[in-house]
């Protein structure tokens, strides 16, 4: 729809991972919720299979919005020197703006970060030039919201082979998917010969039937597309039809906030928007959520005159890590969604590097991606032996990789361009910043595991080379309105709520103190359980 | 976009960077060239200027490099293969055809060849040829 009230309980900015959760909860808790989206609700077929144009490779384009010349974003490279850029070029950091965000498309890695991620600082002191922190709650605050993400938006898994963490309450509610895998066999025989542990990866798609919809089928196109049956599991198929089945929930798409109201006291008193007729339109709520992702939440506050000093700072994603391995024998069996297997054996206590991260294997990849990222050294661009090379090598070659935790610095920041506004006049996010130096000593160290993993497991041929610094944001974006109990030095509390703002609550990556070294999305979940929660009870 | 020799060479270039063979079809057959066709009156709309000149300056080449070529097309497969891997090291023969800049050569092969995999590596034929294609397992998938 595209009509709202003037009026609702809650305005939520923002219809992914978090914004998904929190509208299911505020709507089933009996609060009138608008939920605004600025992309549009997509259908298998309006995301589609181009290999060239989607969210794993987005060479011409994407496939999950947001759309177009419409949302520009600026970004700086290390000299300082400013681009403007659009959704799928390199630099925008983009992640999918649909109703269910990324979830839309996403692999559905569905981690719980490692009790000590949630400790950095007090586990490896502050590096120089770091902002690194603890955060002010832990992984036993977390864990029931953990379960209640696993249960109710749907996670395969083996609880009692992920002995890295405390034990869980309760097993995940699907057996793993494709645990004996080509890929999951060979790995799993090369991790025991190195003495290390592995268990199946986690992951938001159904093994089985499960909360009305289908098990998986395993087809290739995973990670990066919608599924035909509707086996992976996002907000935009559990917790928003949640929301809107209470007939009190209102989602509103193609809507692009322009600023949170507030009166000249603390309280924000709405939300003002563009619909998709390019009316703009304020709404009033008693409670706003901004929910749009990492650096469209920071701008938005940016944009509102909300918040510190801290606000926009401590950007991150992930250093993807890892490396190629080619083998004598098939390691793709072609059954998607692919990635199987992990391990966690550095994810932390690594000599001489602060934190580290998880391992896996990889979704079955498109061919357009081995061949242009993953071709072995020496491989020619062309003729015949490329072509007999692919054909050879596809189903031989493993990328063993992972998020490697990031070491957040004040420097890696949104802020707002000055000259570049958006279709609707709004300034436009601005990132600037690179990874820190020990982001970097960590993803070199973390590369060299991928290196021994893949060889003890048979590989012939082991290539790629680690990350160097660079702007760590993209889809894993997270940090720039951390979680603090001081109000100088963190945006919002341990409820998510922005300091200073009795009614304003942020739910997404942004409050992350840090990103753990694993894909965070199951961690933003959690977190949006624990405020929907927190503002039903409260309210 | 392209004139009828353009199309010849394009059809030319594109069958000897993903040349056919005893058991898999090379770029034409797989449907590279609807790939440009598509391609350049989208995304590649902006390079088109430099594909036409690009492509003629391949036929100068030919003839530069042989008395009795009319155009790269004419030329014998190892004869443009060698073409092709002169101008990437920046030796040309008709240095006039890419203004004086023997790097355009080399950028012009580069892009040829990343475009034509991406033709290829995205077609049914080359999805198959590496095994991405397995089995579908129901309705809606036959339907995708």
């Amino acid at each position: 729809m595209s009509t709202a009230a003037n009026r609702y309980d809650a305005v939520i900015v923002g219809a992914g991972a978090g914004g998904g959760v929190i509208a299911g909860l505020l709507a089933e808790a009996g609060k009138r919720v608008l939920l605004l989206e600025r992309g549009r609700s997509l259908s298998f077929r309006d995301v589609g299979r181009d290999h060239l144009r989607n969210q794993r490779l987005s060479q011409y384009g994407n496939n999950a919005g947001p759309d177009g010349p419409d949302h520009p974003r600026v970004w700086t490279d290390r000299s300082g020197k400013a681009y403007t850029t659009l959704p799928h070029e390199g630099g925008y950091s983009n992640n999918a703006a649909c109703v269910g965000g990324g979830t839309r498309v996403y692999g559905g890695q569905a981690w719980r970060f490692h009790p000590l991620d949630f400790r950095m600082a007090s586990t490896y002191g502050v590096p120089a030039g770091s902002s690194l922190a603890d955060w002010p709650i832990s992984f036993d605050d977390l864990a029931p919201y953990y379960e209640r993400a696993e249960h109710e938006i749907g996670v395969a898994g083996d609880a009692g082979q992920m002995t890295h963490l405390p034990p869980y309450a309760r097993d995940y509610p699907m057996p793993p998917i494709t645990p004996d895998s080509a890929s999951a066999r060979t790995f799993r025989a090369g991790a025991a010969a190195l003495g290390w542990k592995t268990f199946p990866v986690p992951i938001t798609v159904n093994s089985v039937p499960y909360l009305g919809r289908p098990a998986c089928i395993h087809c290739q196109h995973c990670v990066g597309f919608a599924c035909p049956v509707d086996a992976k599991n996002g907000s935009q198929n559990t917790l928003i039809p949640r929301a809107l089945v209470t007939g009190r929930c209102d989602l509103v798409t193609g809507a692009m906030a322009e600023r949170i109201e507030r009166d000249s006291g603390g309280r924000v008193t709405g939300v003002t928007y563009w619909n998709d007729r390019d009316e703009r339109v304020t709404v009033s709520a008693e409670v706003v959520v901004a929910a749009g992702g990492a650096v469209e939440t920071a701008r938005l506050l940016l944009n509102s005159g909300i918040g510190n000093d801290v606000v926009g700072r401590n950007l991150q994603g992930h250093s993807y890590t890892g490396a190629q391995g080619l083998f004598p024998f098939e390691v793709v069996d072609g059954q998607g969604p692919g990635v199987s297997i992990a391990t966690c054996e550095f994810s932390h206590g690594n000599d001489g590097v602060v934190g580290g991260g998880m391992l896996a294997d990889e979704f079955v990849p498109l061919p357009i991606v081995v061949w242009k990222r993953h071709r072995a050294p020496g491989v020619p661009a062309w003729g015949a032996e490329a072509k007999a090379w692919m054909r050879t090598n596809y189903r031989r070659l493993m990328r063993i990789q992972g998020p490697v935790q990031d070491i957040p610095n004040p420097e890696s920041r949104v802020t707002l361009d000055p000259d570049v506004r958006d279709r609707w006049g709004i300034p436009v996010a601005r990132l600037s910043g690179v990874t820190h130096p020990e982001t970097d000593r960590t993803a070199a160290y973390m590369h060299g595991r991928a290196d021994q993993w893949l060889r003890a497991s048979g590989a012939v041929e082991v290539y790629g080379a680690p990350p160097g610094p660079h702007l760590s944001a993209g889809q894993h974006q997270a940090g720039t309105c951390r979680m603090g109990d001081d109000p100088a030095t963190s945006v919002v509390d341990r409820h998510c709520r922005v300091h200073g703002h009795d009614n304003l609550y942020l739910g997404d990556g942004s409050v992350h103190v840090t990103n753990g070294g694993f894909n965070p999305v199951l961690t933003i979940m959690a977190l949006a359980f624990r405020t929907g929660e927190h503002i039903a009870r409260s309210w | 976009m392209l004139d009828d020799a353009q199309e010849r060479t394009l059809a030319a270039v594109t069958d000897r960077m993903v040349p056919p063979d005893d058991e898999w079809p090379g770029g034409v057959e797989a449907g590279v060239l609807d790939y440009f066709r598509e391609q350049f009156a989208r995304d590649f709309a902006p390079l088109v200027p430099e594909y036409r000149a690009g492509l003629d300056a391949l036929d100068a080449e030919a003839r530069a490099a042989s008395e009795s070529a009319a155009a790269f097309a004419g030329l014998p497969p190892e004869a443009q293969d060698a073409l092709l891997h002169r101008l990437e090291q920046e030796s040309v023969a008709a240095p006039d055809a890419w203004g004086g800049e023997p790097q355009r050569a080399a950028r012009f092969v580069r892009r040829l060849a990343e475009h034509v995999a991406e033709g290829f590596y995205t077609s049914p034929t080359g999805r198959r040829m590496v095994g991405f294609e397995v089995e579908p397992k129901t309705g809606a998938e036959v339907a995708a």
